[in-house]
């Protein structure tokens, strides 16, 4: 009898797996095989000690300790919202697909019309100056005023300076109260024992 | 395994709709035998307690991956037995980093503070067993606590595992054979354990 075939067999001997005719096959192999036996007798052994083993049984307050545990825990609780199965997912991404494609490629027809049109690089460094002079005349603006500003109140940029630490400490306070959780009270069934 | 109660399923169903108390309903029901599970293959009760209580939080995060058709029992087994034969992995590696140092006897044995089978009859016998039982490797400890413990055929601690049913078989005889050997080191614990009649149980 091959090795595996044989630890099979051992294990549906010792387990009351074998039938009435597979079990004498198997009863008359031992008999011929005495190291086998021998070994068959050493598991028989072990089966007997582990058969009808002791339970042990859960703190009393165990099962209220866990429903208190998965009320602390908050990503369980959102675990049990309604997720966006796969299927739904990729309908919407591919209603995107065709509604945004048409819509793309117009953008880029008109785009390679307008760069491959005569005079594009002119209009567009024409553009790109009137931009640039916008943005310079603007912070030049924004200089002079708050040049103004500091002239009027030398006292501004101090209080500037002061008001973003404590802005940032109201910010994280609120976080931070916010972030609290409340007592969780848990109703645990008991069943009779 | 014997059979699911019908219940069990309707709540597990109620669970999976989001209803808490069915879910609680599942706990109060299952807590001896997975708290059980994870003080078999874990040997120590506190390790065993925090165990069970993360098996029970794996489970209800992920209950839209549980299939309403198979038993919730079978589902919940296998959650914490792989989650106990994690935390024995991350253990040995522990151990293995310590060079030379003798692992500490077994608490069930030799502590002074009471353990959860003093609330039984037979404690003697629970507590050699599990010694015995922590002298095996995790992988082989759990076929062998579903087997006896729970009663599992080989097919059910396969589907239980992840593996195949040929692994099962083969793990469970070696772990037959390495009790034995560890039973022939100790004559006498053997005689009287095999002699013991099982008086413990729920």
């Amino acid at each position: 009898m091959a090795l595996n075939s044989r630890h099979d067999q051992m294990n549906r001997a010792l387990d009351g797996l074998l039938d009435e005719a597979l079990s004498a096959e198997w009863y008359a192999y031992l008999a011929d095989n005495p190291q086998e036996a021998q070994l068959y007798e050493e598991l028989e052994l072990v089966d007997r000690v582990l058969r009808d083993p002791p339970m042990v049984a859960a703190p009393l307050d165990f099962a209220t300790n866990v429903m208190l545990a998965i009320r602390r825990e908050r990503h369980l609780v959102y675990a049990r919202q309604p997720r966006i199965t796969g299927p739904v997912l990729a309908l919407a991404l591919g209603l995107g697909a065709l509604i945004a494609l048409p819509l793309l490629g117009t953008a880029l027809l008109t785009l390679v019309q307008t760069i491959l049109g005569p005079g594009a690089l002119i209009v567009l460094l024409q553009g790109l100056i009137r931009v640039m002079s916008l943005a310079s005349s603007a912070a030049e603006q924004i200089l002079r005023f708050l040049g103004d500003l500091l002239a009027a109140y030398p006292m501004a940029p101090a209080l500037l300076l002061t008001a973003i630490p404590m802005v940032m400490l109201w910010g994280w306070l609120v976080w931070f109260l916010r972030q609290r959780e409340r007592p969780a009270t848990v109703v645990i069934p008991v069943r009779a024992a | 395994m014997a059979e699911e109660a019908p219940i069990i399923r309707e709540w597990a169903r109620a669970a999976l709709q989001g209803d808490q108390e069915a879910f609680g309903n599942l706990v109060s029901t299952h807590q001896h035998a997975v708290y059980n599970l994870a003080y078999r293959l874990l040997g120590n009760a506190q390790e065993a307690e925090d165990a069970a209580q993360e098996a029970f939080l794996r489970a209800y995060a992920n209950l839209d991956r549980y299939d309403a058709d198979r038993p919730f029992k079978t589902w919940l087994l296998s959650i914490a037995s792989n989650h106990c034969i994690d935390r024995l992995r991350k253990r040995r590696l522990t151990w293995l980093s310590i060079e030379d140092e003798a692992l500490p006897p077994h608490p069930a044995l030799y502590s002074s503070e009471p353990g959860p089978e003093e609330s039984y009859a037979n404690s003697e016998r629970s507590a050699l067993i599990q010694a015995l039982l922590d002298r095996i490797p995790p992988d082989y400890r759990a076929v062998v606590v579903l087997r006896y413990w729970f009663d599992m055929s080989y097919e059910e601690i396969a589907a239980t595992l992840h593996t195949s049913e040929s692994a099962i078989k083969s793990r469970l005889f070696r772990a037959r054979q390495t009790l034995a050997q560890l039973l022939g080191d100790e004559p006498a614990s053997a005689a009287s354990l095999a002699m013991r009649p099982a008086m413990e149980g729920f």
